[in-house]
């Protein structure tokens, strides 16, 4: 069943360089209980995607147009009263930096108890008694103590896990995850990514989880989104997009990381970097970066289309990938194959240098 | 032993402390706090090799980075570096006994990349400047001929000789990282110390980087230290890798194999926890307990004995090792609760209770084991009856007197005893009394050799 649903969204930050088109026509949609992965490099309008769905998004940015439907009401349309109502209640966040994201003057505990009180009614005490139960449950040892605790007497993990207990403070729908773990070490980072995994099952919510490590997504994510330059360039289950990843930008991504047990294999590279978003280029915005760039993708701007049967598909679809390969625009094939796993370890593409 | 097989780089018993700023009668007392950030290092750096060097923040491995250059003055310790000489022969020199102005001049030999490429950069100079002053200030170049290497190095990473005009601000991420490198490639170095240099790059451009340095060091025969917490990467550029753990080193080794078959437990821990970008990859994930603790007050013995899932069970019982670490758990957690249904909330699987619950001492033994994943009862007579003197102390007279018990009875070799770096194979050497023939025996277990972590060779 459908929970959040994101119609051609248009963010723009008028910026005194000019405007910037963060987030470019992009839809969506998000089930019950889904754990869906929002992957990208920086710039590609992943984080900006997220705010938008709280209304998050300051001066000198704008929503320009679509819509964001939560069970069928359109956020957009809603009162200031009315949204606040549902931040932190039935959509909730949490952000990269957990230090940044706790006041330093109020304890941790009056911090989680917080929504509650205000969110859910509850009186002081009963609130309370939930923050400590809450941060027992994201596996904070001696929750009465740690409740009168400042977040500075927090270690890096503990101050994101009590992050994640005041996300679920009011057993949203939604949560969304930006960046989560991308501060902390690898340790912390496999121990909070199962807590998280353990409790979105628990509460069963839906996560939004956005990241720029694949590795990330391959351990959380049950459905993806691959976004550039402000667009979606790939839509696909987590196992279409790793073993059979259908845009050219998947691809470079996926051949760029370093894999274990590779062997001394030299990594392939994207040339360029992405592009500037107050001038993106004409047609296709990765045409520049494309190993596979013809004279029409300078041209012709890509839908996101089945890459089967090239019909333009919607917001819904289970897969999509918005290059021109697909519609028939091309003359040449993509020539990218593809090997996950064991043997070879290895994604590659048309090799560039 | 040939000239060829000296390493160029030698580190002995390198440590460095930083004072703490204690309070003002704290100094006049003399009471002073260090933070050993890198204590006893050792290793050796051999020509056009790169070494990695990872571990978790705080684990010392920027100030290692650091203090080999002297970019921070190491508190002990020895650094032998033989500098090539005109005949082709090679001088020992010791990099800590050195004069300011005499270092100053190895400084050609000697180059540092630093993590940030926005903060590293000085905003206000030109790119052929900042790319240039190396140039300057060891006399290497001046006038027409100074340009021209400016424009020739700027290429050599792949930026256009134009690009010489230009302020940082108008590069971007990757750009400012291949200025940083040009700057370190300006005095033509031996040894590079790369810290963390593409952890700030997003995926496409880190590969650009890597690829970049992969190719220097193949044209000028560089050495790198390459720093980074990032363990594919570490493993992709290195051809060896040293793990680090709170100052020291826990394992060192040839990185094919230090990620093929793991020594130490930390080193098999961290490699399990790597998110892998392989969506039906399953592996076993080691999740360690607790965090690193503070380098203010390390942990004596073995470093790692307080988080350690292997750690070894003291002679005079015949446990095994997981019930031992769930013992160790339980008595390294008595100090810091409050009380007794704080303890459990400790236990790995410990639940808040009630004071209620626990009033009789056979639910507090049953709830405490299960919090704590201990086996009812032991494997060992003994040590079963000496637990249950514990749990009859918790539960009459409370944490201090069952906490007491707990360290007098209960030790194990790991926490008394701090292992030396041992070479169990030719180039790798670890760091556990696992592998010291007096602590090691029969029934213990070691990591196992990863099958599926080596795919080819």
């Amino acid at each position: 069943m459908t929970l959040l649903e994101v119609n051609n969204l248009t963010v723009r930050f008028y910026t005194a360089e000019g405007v910037v088109t963060a987030v470019d026509d992009l839809s969506f949609t998000i089930d019950r209980g889904e754990k869906f992965g929002i992957v990208g490099e920086s710039g590609a309008g992943k984080s900006v995607s997220a705010l938008s769905v709280l209304r998050l998004i300051e001066n000198p940015g704008r929503i320009e147009s679509g819509e964001i439907l939560l069970d069928g009401e359109n956020l957009l349309e809603m009162s200031d009263k009315e949204i606040r109502k549902v931040r932190g209640n039935r959509v909730s966040m949490i952000f990269q930096d957990a230090q940044t994201a706790l006041n330093p003057v109020y304890t941790v505990g009056e911090q989680i108890s917080e929504p509650i009180r205000h969110h859910l009614d509850y009186s002081e005490s009963e609130a309370k008694e939930r923050a400590i139960e809450l941060l027992d449950t994201v596996g904070i040892p001696d929750p009465q103590t740690r409740y009168s605790d400042y977040p500075h007497e927090f270690s890096g993990g503990m101050q994101q896990r009590a992050v994640i207990a005041m996300a679920l403070s009011c057993d949203p729908d939604l949560l969304i995850a930006d960046e989560p773990t991308t501060a902390l070490d690898v340790m912390t980072e496999a121990k909070i990514l199962n807590e998280l995994d353990r409790l979105a099952e628990e509460f069963d919510t839906a996560v939004q989880l956005i990241t720029h490590d694949l590795g990330v997504i391959a351990e959380v994510c049950d459905h993806v989104m691959v976004m550039y330059a402000g667009q979606p360039v790939e839509t696909a289950s987590v196992d279409d997009l790793f073993y059979d990843p259908k845009h050219p930008y998947t691809v470079g991504l996926m051949a760029s990381i370093p894999r274990i047990g590779a062997g001394d294999t030299r990594l392939q590279t994207i040339p360029g970097v992405m592009p500037d978003l107050i001038d993106v280029p004409t047609g296709c915005t990765f045409h520049p970066r494309c190993p596979y760039a013809e004279d029409v993708c300078t041209q012709k701007e890509p839908g996101l289309v089945d890459p089967a049967t090239g019909t333009e598909v919607g917001a819904d679809a289970d897969r999509g990938a918005s290059c021109l390969a697909y519609t028939g625009d091309l003359a040449n094939d993509l020539t990218f194959d593809v090997t996950v796993g064991d043997a070879g370890q290895s994604v590659g593409g048309e090799s560039d240098d | 032993m040939t000239e060829r097989d000296q390493p160029i780089l030698e580190v002995r018993n390198l440590s460095k402390y930083y004072e703490m700023g204690g309070s003002f009668v704290d100094s006049l007392l003399g009471r002073k706090q260090e933070v050993k950030a890198v204590e006893s290092v050792d290793f050796e750096l051999y020509k056009g090799e790169t070494l990695g060097v990872v571990g978790e923040s705080g684990c010392g491995k920027t100030t290692l980075g650091r203090s080999l250059l002297r970019l921070i003055e190491p508190t002990d310790g020895s650094i032998i570096y033989r500098q090539e000489q005109e005949d082709g022969t090679r001088e020992e020199i010791e990099l800590t006994d050195l004069s300011s102005s005499a270092l100053r001049g190895l400084r050609r030999d000697l180059q540092y990349i630093f993590q940030d490429p926005f903060a590293s950069l000085n905003p206000r100079m030109t790119v052929g400047d900042i790319v240039g002053e190396p140039l300057d200030i060891h006399n290497l170049a001046s006038g027409e001929e100074r340009n021209e290497r400016v424009r020739e190095l700027l290429e050599i990473v792949g930026l256009s000789p134009s690009h010489a005009y230009r302020y940082p601000h108008e590069f971007s991420g990757g750009q400012r990282q291949r200025i940083g490198i040009a700057r370190a490639l300006a005095v033509d170095p031996e040894i590079i110390v790369c810290d963390e240099p593409v952890s700030a790059l997003d995926v496409s451009v880190q590969a650009q980087i890597l690829n970049l340095l992969e190719d220097l060091q193949d044209e000028f025969d560089l050495s790198y230290i390459f720093i980074a917490h990032d363990l594919s990467v570490v493993e992709h550029i290195s051809d060896r890798v040293a793990v680090m753990y709170l100052g020291e080193i826990a394992e060192a080794a040839p990185s094919e194999r230090l990620f093929a078959s793991p020594k130490h437990p930390y080193t098999e821990a961290l490699l399990s926890v790597i998110p892998e970008p392989d969506p039906n990859w399953v592996g076993n994930k080691i999740l360690l307990e607790g965090d690193v603790p503070s380098a203010l007050t390390p942990p004596d013995g073995c470093r790692f004995h307080t988080r350690c899932h292997r750690i070894i069970p003291p002679e005079e019982y015949d446990i095994d090792q997981d019930a031992w670490e769930s013992l160790r758990n339980l008595k390294l957690r008595v100090p810091d609760a409050s009380s007794v249904p704080d303890l459990i909330t400790f236990g790995r699987k410990g639940e808040l209770v009630e004071d209620e619950a626990i009033e009789e001492l056979s639910r507090l033994d049953e709830i405490l084991r299960s919090a704590f994943e201990i086996p009812s009862p032991l494997s060992d007579p003994t040590a079963e009856d000496h637990l249950s003197e514990v749990v009859e102390l918790l539960h009459g007279e409370g944490l201090d007197a069952a906490g007491e018990t707990l360290d007098e009875l209960f030790v194990s070799p790991c926490e008394t005893v701090s292992p030396e770096l041992i070479e169990t194979e030719r180039l790798h050497q670890v760091s556990c009394l696992l592998y010291d023939d007096e602590y090691r025996s029969g029934g213990l277990e070691v990591p196992q050799t990863q099958s599926d972590a080596v795919a080819d060779d």
